[in-house]
């Protein structure tokens, strides 16, 4: 209880709750304007949030991811374009309730769903993260190394409809990890290392300036590749009712807990995200109302139901992803990854060691998801006439001023140093070009991250796992955990390429 | 032979061979104490990467095929403007320190916005770009100005004690600025609005208005918020007060 309390402490002041409420409502705005996504929120707000005490600055990292992934729903409903892929699934019913005149009764539902879905797995993450976390106690070098070894191979295998590219950006993103210096000894691993020495690159690639480069200039670089869309001119839309009704909502209890259960445990897959799981949530929702006899309306006609099923999904998500990213470092998908990089700048490394020595601080994350899940709901429907007015901001005006933050962002990181916010600038402006090119054609960004995140924890558990064993690299085959590991990294290989085989073949 | 492929699996392919010379260039460290034996070395992994690299990319230089409507979607006015981004840009890295992060930060901001508002980068319209850059710098430099006598007119008289204490605390001082230099360019707004009227509605004048606003409030904004509120040394460059 005094832990629970120390915990409380850490996010019990006005500083903190101000800032989870103004990440709420720019998590909000960011999700609702279409092409900006959760992760690029998180990366733009890192700089700020390491301004802030820990506490304080992940509540508001948080509270931007949560509203981003429930503001996705604003122009999924009211304009048929989803604001991330998070709502994709949104899009069907909610547009067609907008259509019928329900456009209030379609946001309300959403963010119902949205909140029923957040502190859904709240509970879930609250409960299992400690397990999982404890079981990591078994773990030695060389679990270590082939647990970071599953979570890189699973995130690119699902990543991008080619397994090859995604292994290929993991592997790109480990080589950036190496640069530096090297762990045990110290000696420096950079090019033309006599040259640059005395550069900020002798202590590694900066981690928020290359996060920011890579979801935020990048995607400026995106958008400008296509035409400038037109900002979307909302009419304006009766809105009367808003609460779905009480009885409404019993009546859905079966596709609330189903679509709450698959986000929640597709959250928790590493490489899995969001935009998975509210397709297998709107499919298990079809079947449910195809069985009910005609008490729920079907999917497809504009039905409540299909706002529902999806919007619970995709924000039972986060706290799905937090349990993996939590208890073992390894993130649920590129959001939580771009967070496990912002605990890391803040000197906090996820796994069981967070949970032995802070748990004071796990026990204000897991407050803080409580809180900003209350933050998403209160801003959404408070908001619900105003936020339509966002999708009208041009993106002539808006991508501007995506790349002045980016930079401000990377270099306020170096705080009072000049010249590493000097250099800050210039990795975040080539990381941006390299992501650009590598989006164009079809590579995934997340794997890079990953291979980033884990691959200090990699080398270093590899290295010391062989050292251990007296030089023996065979030392991965002895230990029951490693072999499941090995065999999981197969696997996530293996199946999605003989689906795609299989799927070629029919 | 190669005109289908892509280019960016050879770039790959030719990365990774440079990291491969260079990981080889680097040499083998071990563990400090490693008497007995046993570390692989700082060198393995790095090599093992450069090797998958290589063996992947070349898979996907011979099996990654451009798609016949693959080719390049970008427009002459798109690829003017993109190139004018990474231009600017890289401009901005470079001059962001014998400049400093006001000037720059603003003319990066103005200018990209000028020409996306415009949706090409002509040269005809350069010459109102030019006027209301300067005219947007010189309104900047001006709300810093003020900005600043009052954040050095409020420390200095909070710790002497001739005004209140609360009034000289860093957020106090950050608000009361904020809300001085929010009240005077809501007034130049409005007077611009009033004296240049009709022109301000025509392009390419409401684009550079539009632009000039956006830089200055933007610019403004952060420095309040990065240096004065979370006092990140933004570079100063030739502003020196």
């Amino acid at each position: 209880m005094d832990i629970f309390l120390q915990g409380l402490a850490q996010i019990a002041n006005v500083s903190t709750i101000v800032w989870m409420a103004i990440g709420s409502v720019l998590g909000i705005i960011l999700g609702a304007l279409p092409g900006l996504t959760a992760t690029m929120g998180i990366a733009l707000m890192m700089p700020i949030s390491f301004q802030l005490p820990t506490a304080t600055g992940i509540g508001l990292l948080l509270a931007v991811y949560c509203g981003a992934v429930s503001g996705a729903s604003i122009p999924a409903i009211l304009i048929g374009i989803p604001g991330n892929p998070n709502a994709i699934a949104t899009v069907e019913d909610g547009l067609l309730m907008t259509k019928k005149g329900k456009a209030g009764e379609a946001l309300g539902g959403a963010v119902v769903a949205s909140f029923i879905g957040g502190i859904g797995s709240l509970l879930v993450l609250v409960l299992f993260s400690p397990l999982v976390a404890r079981l990591t106690l078994a773990f030695g070098p060389a679990e270590k190394t082939t647990l970071a070894l599953v979570g890189l191979v699973i995130i690119a295998s699902v990543s991008g409809n080619n397994i090859l590219k995604g292994l290929l950006m993991g592997a790109f993103g480990m080589a950036l990890a190496f640069l530096g210096t090297d762990p045990f000894s110290n000696q420096l691993r950079i090019p033309f290392a006599k040259a640059l020495a005395t550069t900020p690159l002798s202590k590694g690639l900066d981690l928020t300036s290359t996060l920011i480069g890579l979801f935020g200039i990048s995607q400026v670089f995106f958008e400008l590749s296509k035409r400038f869309e037109k900002a979307q001119k909302v009419e304006p839309i009766k809105i009367d009712k808003v609460f779905p009704s009480f009885k409404k909502l019993v009546s859905m209890w079966k596709i609330i807990f189903s679509s709450l259960g698959i986000g929640t445990l597709i959250g928790a897959i590493p490489g899995t995200g969001a935009s998975i799981a509210v397709f297998m949530a709107y499919n298990s929702a079809k079947t449910i109302t195809e069985n009910s006899k005609g008490k729920l309306e079907p999917l497809g006609s504009g039905s409540l139901e299909g706002v529902f099923a999806p919007e619970v999904a995709n924000n039972a998500v986060t706290g799905g992803a937090l349990i993996p990213a939590l208890a073992l470092g390894i993130p649920g998908d590129a959001a939580t990854a771009v967070l496990i990089g912002a605990l890391m700048v803040k000197g906090v490394t996820p796994g069981f060691h967070l949970f032995a020595t802070n748990m004071a601080l796990v026990y204000a994350i897991f407050t803080t998801m409580l809180i900003v899940n209350i933050f998403m709901a209160l801003f959404q429907l408070l908001g619900v006439r105003l936020y339509p007015k966002v999708l009208s901001v041009p993106q002539e005006i808006l991508l501007p001023q995506i790349v002045v933050l980016s930079f401000i962002g990377s270099y306020a990181v170096a705080g009072q140093a000049t010249a590493v916010g000097i250099f800050n600038l210039g990795t975040a402006l080539v990381m941006g070009l390299v992501g650009y090119f590598l989006k164009r054609d079809n590579y995934p960004i997340a794997p890079i991250v990953l291979g980033l995140i884990l691959g200090g924890m990699f080398e270093e558990n590899f290295r010391r796992a062989v050292k251990l064993a007296g030089g023996n690299y065979l030392v991965f085959f002895t230990k029951p955990i490693c072999l499941l590991f090995i065999g999981l990294s197969i696997l996530s290989i293996a199946l999605p390429a003989i689906n795609r085989r299989r799927a070629k073949r029919q | 032979m190669f005109r289908d492929r892509k280019i960016l699996p050879f770039v790959g392919m030719v990365v990774s061979v440079l990291y491969f010379i260079y990981v080889m260039s680097l040499g083998s460290s071990t563990m400090i104490g490693d008497e007995i034996g046993g570390d692989p070395g700082g060198m393995v992994l790095p090599l093992g990467l450069s090797i998958f690299m290589f063996l992947g990319t070349t898979a996907l230089f011979l099996t990654d095929k451009k798609q016949p409507s693959q080719g390049s979607k970008m427009e002459t006015e798109q690829k003017r403007l993109f190139v004018l981004t990474v231009a600017v840009t890289l401009l901005y890295v470079l001059m962001a320190r014998p400049i400093g992060y006001l000037l720059t930060t603003a003319w990066l901001l103005h200018t990209l916005t000028f020409f996306y508002l415009q949706g090409d980068v002509r040269a005809k319209e350069s010459a109102i770009w030019l006027v209301s850059l300067v005219g947007s710098t010189a309104l900047l430099v001006g709300l810093y100005t003020i900005g600043r006598r009052i954040t050095r007119f409020l420390l200095l008289a909070g710790r002497q004690g001739t005004i209140p204490a609360f009034l000289g605390s860093t957020s106090v001082v950050v608000a009361i600025v904020l809300i001085v230099v929010t009240a005077l360019f809501l007034l130049f707004m409005f007077i611009a609005k009033r004296v240049g009227k009709e022109r301000l509605a025509q392009e390419p004048f409401k684009a550079a208005y539009i632009a000039s606003m956006i830089a200055v409030a933007t610019t403004e904004l952060i420095y309040l918020i990065f240096r004065q509120l979370f006092l990140v040394e933004l570079v100063r460059g030739i502003i020196q007060w």
